[in-house]
């Protein structure tokens, strides 16, 4: 079942045109509004690297479940999570070179006047925030390269050497990612309110990387199949994925909705103003448009069972949510680096420009291995696989 | 009253094959009783359930009579300003989630006691006591002129114990 993914010329011409809109819209908009353009900078190799770990979460949670069902599938979040070496080197060049367009607490002037930001000066600080950077994600490249190249070794040699292996070093991968993607969110988007604070940010936001990865997953293998890769894919594997994004919704939804509701009603001041600035700052229309696309509208629309199994509406829905994690950022970042709630074409060049990366990235990794593992233990299973 | 022929089986798959063989033969099968649920089985005998869309009916059933109340009782009959928050508030819908999960699963409790007409005082019709243990049971139907072949089937298929019984079994 030798099966490579071939990536057409008329399809890296494109992902290269996009790539192309993307710089000439960075550099018009650094001459135009500098700061504007890096905190969408920030917001678009935030977003990519999030889906990447998004999808490495889900591999690491496949192995450690021991899923059968997904297993002919594991080649396409490996492809995602081979993103964020590069989403990592685009995210840093905001934070060396970016970072007085956006967080507060970087001018020495300001945090001269701030008793608030003296105190978190010892932790808040940029060299220091730059070790934390290397840290967390040299961990996640060594631990997502490690995974990856467990599964090409298996494809190799066979046996369940290299599965039990993986199993072992997905536990450490997904403790690591605890620990270093909240202290990351906390470091690059909370930190821009530096004030503020939110001990259900970071939990949430890790919930929202899960969530939009195994959105993209679903994304990939649906168009996938739609030119002709993996015929295998039934209503079953569909089901399966439907209720993954279905579940992630509820906890989207439910983590939004705690961390909203115990800043309403403990009403401290230095935690209302995040919220006073969205709800009566001018930003109520995307605060709404955020948790009705992101939540209310998978939950009821995964509902019902037919629905759940269509490949059209599944797609329908995902791409929703492709948009939904962009602008669930979006009402992270620009209120407080900006604060002008703008939609024009920095915005738009900025994200096709890192989309046309993301996409050149992940075919190309798709394209490097047989799209369907050779040895994997539960292949069987997840090609026989059925729910009711 | 009316006689049945049944198998005892000692494991689902074998009730399965059981059941296609039957329906090959062209043989209805009027039950089957297992100590846990098993949904080849379900599939097999082509059965339907509308029991999905009852429990959605009394999801939204219980979410809206919460609302009736919370709005009734803090906003119509007793107003009262708590902390200085506004009376009818974000704070309801805690309430109105766990509710709604209460409501439905009692409700999807008592349709389904109703239903299958089980309850305090109910007389038990188990074909063969076993089924409360680890046996399965497939009940057939008994016609004089079939009750040959419909044996056979049954003892090809693996069936440990065939026996002709009396038994009222509701439908």
């Amino acid at each position: 079942m030798e099966n490579k993914v071939i990536i057409s010329s008329k399809f890296k011409n494109i992902t290269f045109g996009l790539i192309g809109i993307g710089i000439i819209a960075l550099i018009v908009g650094f001459i135009d509004n500098p700061q504007r353009t890096w905190a969408n900078y920030l917001l678009n190799s935030y977003y990519f690297l999030s889906l990447g770990i998004g999808a490495s979460f889900f591999l690491a949670i496949q192995y450690i479940s021991q899923s059968g069902w997904s297993a002919m599938f594991r080649r396409v979040p490996e492809a995602i999570g081979s993103f964020v070496p590069v989403g990592a080197i685009l995210l840093s060049l905001v934070l060396i070179f970016g970072v007085h367009s956006i967080y507060h607490w970087s001018h020495a002037e300001e945090v001269a006047k701030d008793e608030l930001l003296q105190h978190k000066s010892p932790y808040l600080n940029i060299p220091f925030m730059l070790i934390r950077y290397v840290i967390f994600v040299g961990l996640w490249v060594f631990m997502i390269t490690l995974l990856r190249k467990f599964s090409l070794l298996e494809d190799i040699h066979g046996g369940t050497e290299y599965f039990v292996k993986s199993e072992f070093y997905s536990k450490v991968f997904i403790f690591i990612l605890g620990f270093s993607f909240t202290l990351g969110t906390i470091d690059w988007i909370m930190s821009i309110n530096a004030h503020w604070f939110s001990t259900l940010f970071s939990i949430k936001n890790f919930v929202s990387a899960f969530y939009h990865g195994s959105a993209t997953i679903v994304l990939m293998v649906i168009v996938l199949n739609r030119f002709g890769y993996f015929p295998q894919l039934t209503k079953y594997h569909l089901h399966d994925f439907s209720r993954y994004i279905f579940i992630l919704s509820i906890m989207y939804g439910y983590m939004w909705y705690a961390q909203y509701m115990l800043i309403w009603y403990a009403n401290i001041p230095e935690e209302t103003i995040y919220y006073t600035k969205l709800v009566q700052g001018g930003w109520l229309f995307p605060f709404y448009l955020d948790i009705i696309i992101n939540w209310a509208f998978p939950f009821s629309f995964l509902l019902l069972n037919k629905i759940a199994k269509n490949k059209n509406a599944l797609l329908f829905t995902v791409i929703i949510l492709f948009i939904g994690q962009w602008l669930d950022l979006y009402l992270q970042i620009m209120p407080g680096s900006t604060n002008v709630n703008a939609f024009g074409y920095i915005e738009i060049g900025t994200y096709l420009g890192f989309l046309g990366i993301f996409a050149f990235v992940v075919t190309r990794s798709l394209s490097k291995a047989s799209l369907i593992p050779q040895n994997h233990p539960y292949l069987q299973e997840s090609l026989a696989h059925k729910t009711h | 009253m009316e006689k049945n022929i049944i198998g005892v089986y000692d494991n689902e798959h074998q009730v399965v094959v059981a059941i296609n063989q039957l329906k090959e033969n062209g043989i209805q099968v009027k039950d089957v009783h297992t100590p846990f649920p098993v949904f080849e089985i379900f599939e097999a005998m082509g059965l339907k359930t509308r029991f999905p869309y009852f429990a959605f009916g009394f999801g939204v059933m219980g979410l809206s009579l919460t609302f009736l109340f919370l709005y009734w009782s803090t906003v119509i009959s007793y107003p009262l300003v708590v902390g200085g928050k506004p009376i009818f508030s974000l704070a309801f819908v805690v309430i109105m989630f766990v509710m709604t999960i209460n409501i439905t699963i009692v409700c999807s409790l008592i349709a389904f006691f109703i239903r299958e007409k089980k309850g305090p005082g109910a007389v038990a019709n188990e074909p063969h006591m076993d089924i409360n243990d680890d046996k399965f049971v497939l009940v057939v139907k008994k016609i004089d002129s079939e009750s040959l072949r419909v044996t056979e089937i049954l003892k090809n298929t693996g069936a440990v114990e065939v026996e002709e019984i009396d038994i009222v079994i509701e439908d």
